[in-house]
């Protein structure tokens, strides 16, 4: 009955479009995963470059919609970063419509969800990782950014197991992002393909997966949109207090 | 002098009264902070960032597998420590939106 290619994780296998040899050991083929990232960029350029056509005053709907979603990570800077969060406006932007283009998608069906693997949200979380580090020691300077690692207050012996304790939870960051966002699509693109698979050998009860089928779609865009949030909502968090030194 | 002045400053003045009077209201604080899954996915991360650096050290040393053992318990440590973190920081903020409420 069912096949290999129904397997439910089958849609999360990449398979090598044009295949080049590797270079310096590395291979860098362009695979589906590759296609779908070009395909997410090309489809947040065009929806801006067609909403905002226009440029009305009182803008149409889909202007509206680029003018929310514009407003929405401005919001976001602006509440935990403050204004001098400002110049890091257009890495968060990017990044959260990279993200949000990307879950969004994989919604659709036959195609590919890159951020359901955790290789792609690793190297995403650790981009923000190593840019706020480097954000942090530049505006607090290294002595000042270390001096986290070790709270005041603590009897000798025990800053050496405390500063490792620290600095583990420093560098887990971007690991917290990428399993975090690869886990959510990944859970939910499985469960989707689980679900679909019951509808047709059930017969007429069929309906019943169906039904659940579409209410977990509905859902599953929610998800989308939400993790793609929370992904940026986090960065900007970790950037903040990069550039705030008194919190922590 | 233009006829609707006057009324230009009565709205205004009555625009300004409603502002004043209808706080816009936070929007919604932290919400995220709650996820569960946040709290998971930051255990374990602390915990794979633990134990890989405590692998490497055994790599580095052939100290196998101790450096395996201590790093689990660090990187555990540091998952609760985070844990711990997000519910004060949860706290602080709760107590200060109170405060300015």
């Amino acid at each position: 009955m069912a096949g290999p290619h129904h397997s439910p994780i089958a849609q999360f296998e990449i398979t090598p479009i044009f295949s080049l040899d590797p270079v310096f050991g590395y291979n860098l083929s362009f695979t589906n995963s590759s296609l779908f990232m070009v395909l997410a960029v090309l489809s947040v350029w065009l929806f801006f470059s067609l909403a905002m056509r226009q440029r009305a005053l009182v803008p149409g709907r889909w202007q509206s919609l680029a003018e929310v979603t514009y407003q929405f990570v401005d919001g976001i800077v602006e509440e935990n970063i403050g204004h001098q969060g400002r110049r890091y406006f257009p890495y968060i932007f990017s990044l959260f419509l990279f993200v949000l283009a990307g879950n969004l998608l994989g919604m659709v069906p036959y195609s590919f969800t890159f951020t359901s693997h955790i290789m792609t949200t690793f190297a995403l979380g650790a981009l923000v990782f190593v840019g706020v580090t480097v954000v942090g020691i530049i505006h607090q300077g290294p002595v000042k950014f270390f001096a986290h690692f070790v709270p005041a207050g603590l009897p000798l012996w025990i800053v050496p197991v405390v500063f490792v304790i620290e600095l583990i939870s420093f560098l887990s960051r971007p690991f917290s992002l990428g399993i975090r966002l690869a886990a959510n699509m990944m859970a939910g693109h499985t469960l989707l393909k689980v679900i679909a698979g019951f509808v047709v050998p059930l017969g007429i009860f069929g309906v019943a997966p169906m039904v659940f089928l579409v209410l977990l779609t509905g859902f599953e865009i929610f998800i989308a949109i939400l993790q793609a949030y929370i992904f940026t909502l986090l960065s900007s968090m970790y950037l903040a207090e990069a550039l705030h030194q008194e919190e922590h | 002098m233009q006829p609707g002045d006057s009324d230009l400053n009565r709205l205004a003045a009555k625009i300004a009264a409603l502002r004043n009077q209808v706080k816009t209201p936070r929007s919604t604080p932290n919400r995220a902070d709650s996820d569960a899954v946040r709290i998971v996915s930051d255990f374990i991360a602390a915990a794979i960032v633990g134990a890989g650096m405590g692998y490497g050290v055994d790599w580095w040393l052939e100290t196998k597998p101790w450096g395996l053992v201590a790093g689990l318990m660090l990187g555990s440590a540091a998952g609760f420590r985070l844990m711990w973190q997000r519910e004060q920081n949860a706290r602080r903020r709760t107590a200060e939106n109170e405060k300015t409420e």
